[in-house]
């Protein structure tokens, strides 16, 4: 691990930012378009004035104080269990992209360009995000599928996620309705009540400024009587929903976030939360979200630093981009956020992978690209161990001035495990890939995701649960 | 804005003294070769043991050379404006170094020419994130005397300031008459009027031909860069922690040296060792590796008071593409939070420093851009915190019609240059564009669009006249 955090604010500028939460959270309130909501509020003392709720800086903290620092996400294979909150970066892909984008490349009669994604093309993110390494969970909405009706969408990307892979998955939060649904489908998964421990997450999103939506509402509540993890983010544009100045951005989305916070813990004292922010400025020329700007980045550290100070989980930052193809800028713009999280001590990083045009589109090749990313700030992460092994006086004493450490067994003993391998990334050298047809990267990660998918099997599931859940996909469409 | 940000530190204070306990014992006990006779007379006469051409230097002898070297400089431009200030806490850019290949997007991979060299001169002035012009920004070929050309075009191309000539006594003495010629002779007496990249042959040498040049700046007290290029696994032990350790034994006593020639002689602790990539036995410069180095290279000159100068806009790619854009980001973005004060090759390298690439030099700019914004941080005051308009907008408002944001959005931001942000139709209907192909519009119309800035026209003859001179 990292030694130390990337630390942009000053203690005195958290706590400022704090004070103007709280003074935001007593006097001008959070709405909460759900009447069971305020109804939770009310039976805590909490003051209300129709759908707007003020909650004292003693409720807030109170909460705070009792979500857990970390918990752990139980797959259907106990080996992919993912632990967040631990100090070790957890890697979930792109989440909600409307559309695809087909990779420009130089082979004839490929889909080009932008269009609305399919059923078949959700199968085969699932079976990808199975495939890839640095994917820690299988995530969910990935794209939306456009051939399938949006009310019952929800359950097939459900029946996806558990029947193609046994990492975790994350539910849907189609109101009540959704995550009531993602918990009976998990109780058939595991054939247990999963209400005693968390097998799923909701990404519950506010609306800024100061606002949550009566579907958002719905989630939360069930997913909080269930006992399972809430990830709760703010997805603000400064100059728009937010103000333009990134302290403000970071004040108001904080008081948003504890408020829903607040509002998991009244209903089940205990239940996991993250603290998230997508949050990020408007293009002020074409009116644009930058999700590739280094404002961005600045948000993801401020995050950070800001959960860490409440002592909650973080969520933030990702291979984000506006550019809409997988080109040089894709890749800076990525690593520029991505990066940035893992050193600021981000726990969870959803859109880990896949994301171009500012959320808009997902790519496959990218998702390949992104992954390889990830895999390279993890081992950023790892560090250097220094010992009297790595540092390794003797040898450097024995191969002395002018010498080389090719054949020595020091060099020969580590020299296959000492360096991250790159699987896409390309170090042949010039003549090399101009001898190859000069594949650039995006068409090398379109050979890997076409080999990732002819290889995927399912992994195994009896068939009675199989057959269960089938049938309640069934049942729950008609 | 006052910098409020840490800086990125992968080393303990413990894993520091570790690794210059080791270099301690390495520089007294293994010794460090000066082939160079001037050199091994400097050392002796400051009594440190020698053998032949190895030297043998004891703790304390080194660490009391390290107490003349400058925390801060300043390097002179013919423009004063353009006046560069090493390790004041905000990095230097500079442009690629050493690049024997030139890659342009229509004709591929070639040698570069010297009208190569004078476009990349116009575009490294025009390029606005580039502090320095550089030096050897690729080598032209079949030029003689090239040091002396490419000199001539940092001097009349552009009024920033300049990297010197390491090519050996002579490449450093024509580097001096030329800035003498160009600047005053008692403004370069006086002053710091360019930097130099001194080499160290690792492990634990230098060659003669670097060693000639350090001496001749360092009695000049010009600044010099004294930095490793170490193979971890080849020319270094593969454990990162080995060739820390290694390295820095023989670039303190290239940095001792330079003091004891001339005390107070400004330095810079340079690295930009990486790992080999096992399976084509080739450098890699865009690994995890490299900035993992990076950073703990930055702890290292931090814990001893020196400069440093690592990292850069670095990749193996050999195209402009995004495994070009990730690696590049990714050693940038290091280099930058590790608090790097000097950055060579901040734009233009491709393939593990062998190609330098027209294109990727305007991209690579732009991340300089993004990443000078991204250092100044948060500013939290009761203005930009905003109180009273978030309670005015207040639940489901909007913020794009108030004064607070009318006022701010024209500065608020970063400003792209490069990056286009139309939307996603926009992109579809006007040709699919990559970045790449942006880069190539903007360097042909920088390139166009270049004048050179006035230069007297005295001066201007007095510099043909030597380059001439000394050319035949």
């Amino acid at each position: 691990m990292l030694r130390n955090w990337s630390e942009f604010l000053s203690p005195t500028g958290i706590e400022e930012i704090h004070n103007t939460s709280m003074k935001l959270l007593n006097s001008v309130g959070v709405q909460f378009h759900e009447a069971e909501a305020i109804s939770v509020f009310k039976q805590h003392g909490v003051k209300t004035d129709g759908s707007t709720v003020y909650l004292s800086e003693k409720q807030v903290m109170e909460a705070v104080g009792a979500a857990p620092r970390q918990f752990t996400f139980h797959a259907r294979n106990p080996e992919r269990n993912v632990t967040v909150g631990d100090g070790h970066i957890v890697f979930a892909p792109a989440y909600g992209a409307p559309f695809l984008m087909d990779y420009d490349g130089r082979t004839p009669n490929v889909r080009v360009g932008k269009r609305v994604p399919t059923m078949e093309d959700y199968h085969n993110l699932v079976r990808l995000a199975h495939a890839l390494p640095n994917q820690d969970l299988i995530g969910y909405l990935m794209v939306e599928p456009g051939d399938v009706p949006a009310q019952i969408a929800y359950l097939h990307m459900l029946h996806a996620n558990m029947t193609h892979s046994d990492k975790p998955f994350i539910g849907s939060v189609s109101g009540t309705v959704g995550a009531r649904h993602t918990m009976e489908m998990a109780s058939i998964l595991f054939d247990e009540n999963v209400s005693h421990r968390p097998v799923t997450i909701g990404v519950i999103s506010s609306l800024s400024p100061l606002s949550y939506s009566r579907e958002m509402c719905g989630a939360l509540i069930e997913y909080a009587r269930w006992r399972q993890p809430v990830l709760i983010a703010a997805a603000a544009m400064a100059g728009s929903t937010a103000p333009i100045t990134l302290a403000g951005v970071l004040a108001m989305q904080n008081a948003e976030l504890l408020a829903g916070i607040t509002l998991s813990q009244l209903i089940s004292p205990g239940t996991p939360v993250i603290y998230g922010s997508t949050s990020t400025n408007t293009d002020m020329k074409t009116g644009a979200l930058a999700i590739g700007s280094p404002e961005n980045a600045l948000v993801v550290t401020a995050v950070t630093q800001i959960a860490r100070y409440y002592g909650l989980p973080s969520r933030g930052g990702g291979a984000l981009t506006d550019s809409h193809t997988p080109d040089a800028r894709a890749g800076f713009e990525s690593m520029q956020n991505l990066l940035v999280a893992v050193i600021s001590g981000v726990d969870f990083v959803l859109h880990a992978a896949g994301i171009l045009s500012s959320f808009l589109a997902f790519s496959y090749e990218k998702f390949v690209l992104d992954d390889e990313m990830c895999g390279m700030v993890r081992r950023f992460g790892r560090g250097i161990p220094v010992t009297p092994e790595t540092l390794a006086y003797d040898v450097i004493a024995e191969v002395g001035p002018g010498g080389n450490y090719l054949m020595e067994s020091h060099t020969l003993e580590r020299c296959r495990g000492e360096f991250w391998q790159p699987t896409i990334g390309d170090r042949v050298g010039m003549e090399k890939w101009i001898a190859a047809g000069t594949p650039n990267e995006a068409i090398r990660a379109r050979t890997r995701w076409q080999k990732l998918l002819a290889q995927h099997q399912d992994p195994p599931l009896d068939e009675t649960t199989r057959r269960q859940l089938q049938e309640f996909v069934e049942d729950h469409v008609a | 804005m006052k910098l409020t940000r840490n800086r990125d530190e992968v080393l303990s204070p413990d894993d520091i003294e570790q690794i210059h306990n080791t270099s301690m014992k390495i520089m007294a006990n293994v010794g460090v070769r000066f082939p160079d006779d001037d050199v091994i007379a400097v050392f002796k006469e400051h009594g440190v043991k020698t053998d032949g051409h190895t030297v043998y230097l004891e703790e304390k002898q080194m660490m009391d050379a390290l107490e003349s070297v400058p925390k801060q400089f300043t390097i002179l431009a013919r423009n004063s404006d353009r006046n560069v200030t090493v390790g004041d806490g905000k990095p230097v850019f500079a442009p690629g170094y050493g690049a024997p290949f030139l890659v342009d997007y229509e004709v591929g991979k070639r040698a570069p020419t010297m009208e190569d060299y004078h476009n990349l001169v116009k575009l490294a002035h025009a390029l606005p994130n580039q502090d320095m012009s550089g030096h050897l920004i690729v080598e032209p070929e079949g030029v003689p005397a090239p040091h002396l050309a490419m000199l001539h075009a940092h001097m009349v191309h552009s009024d920033k300031a300049f990297i010197g000539s390491a090519a050996g006594a002579v490449g450093a003495r024509h580097t001096m008459e030329m800035a003498a010629i160009l600047l005053g002779e008692d403004t370069v007496k006086e002053n710091a009027v360019t930097i130099s990249l001194i080499n160290s042959l690792t492990p634990l040498g230098y060659s003669d031909e670097m060693l000639a040049a350090l001496m001749e700046y360092a009695r000049r007290r010009q600044p010099v860069i004294i930095a490793a290029l170490a193979m971890c696994g080849s020319t270094g032990p593969v454990t990162l922690a080995g060739t820390l350790a290694l390295q820095t034994a023989e670039l303190l006593a290239g940095i001792a040296l330079t003091q004891m020639v001339s005390p107070g002689t400004p330095v810079v602790f340079g690295s930009t060792s990486t790992n080999i990539d096992m399976k084509s036995g080739a450098l890699a410069i865009g690994s995890p590796e490299l900035s993992l180095m990076i950073a703990a290279h930055a702890q290292l000159a931090r814990y001893y008071g020196l400069p440093s100068r690592s990292g850069g806009s670095l990749a193996d790619a050999s195209f402009p593409d995004a495994q070009a854009g990730f690696e590049s980001m990714f050693g940038l973005l290091t280099t930058v939070n590790s608090g790097v004060d000097f950055v060579l090759h901040a734009a233009g390298i491709l393939n593990a420093y062998l190609v330098f690439s027209y294109e990727k030099f305007v991209l690579d700019d732009e991340m300089c851009g993004m990443l000078r914004h991204f250092q100044r941080g948060i500013e939290v005051t009761p203005e930009t915190l905003a109180y009273d308009v978030i309670a005015n907008v207040g639940s489901g408002g909007n913020y794009l019609m108030e004064t607070h944001t009318l006022q701010r959005c024209r500065t608020e931001f970063w400003q792209p240059t490069l990056v286009d942000r139309s939307g996603l139709d926009a992109w579809m209907e006007g040709g699919r564009q990559r970045a790449v192909d942006r880069a190539h519009e903007r360097w042909r119309k920088l390139v166009e669009e270049h004048e050179d800035p006035l230069l007297d026209e005295t001066v201007a003859r007095q510099l043909r006249t030597f380059v001439e001179e000394h050319t035949s």
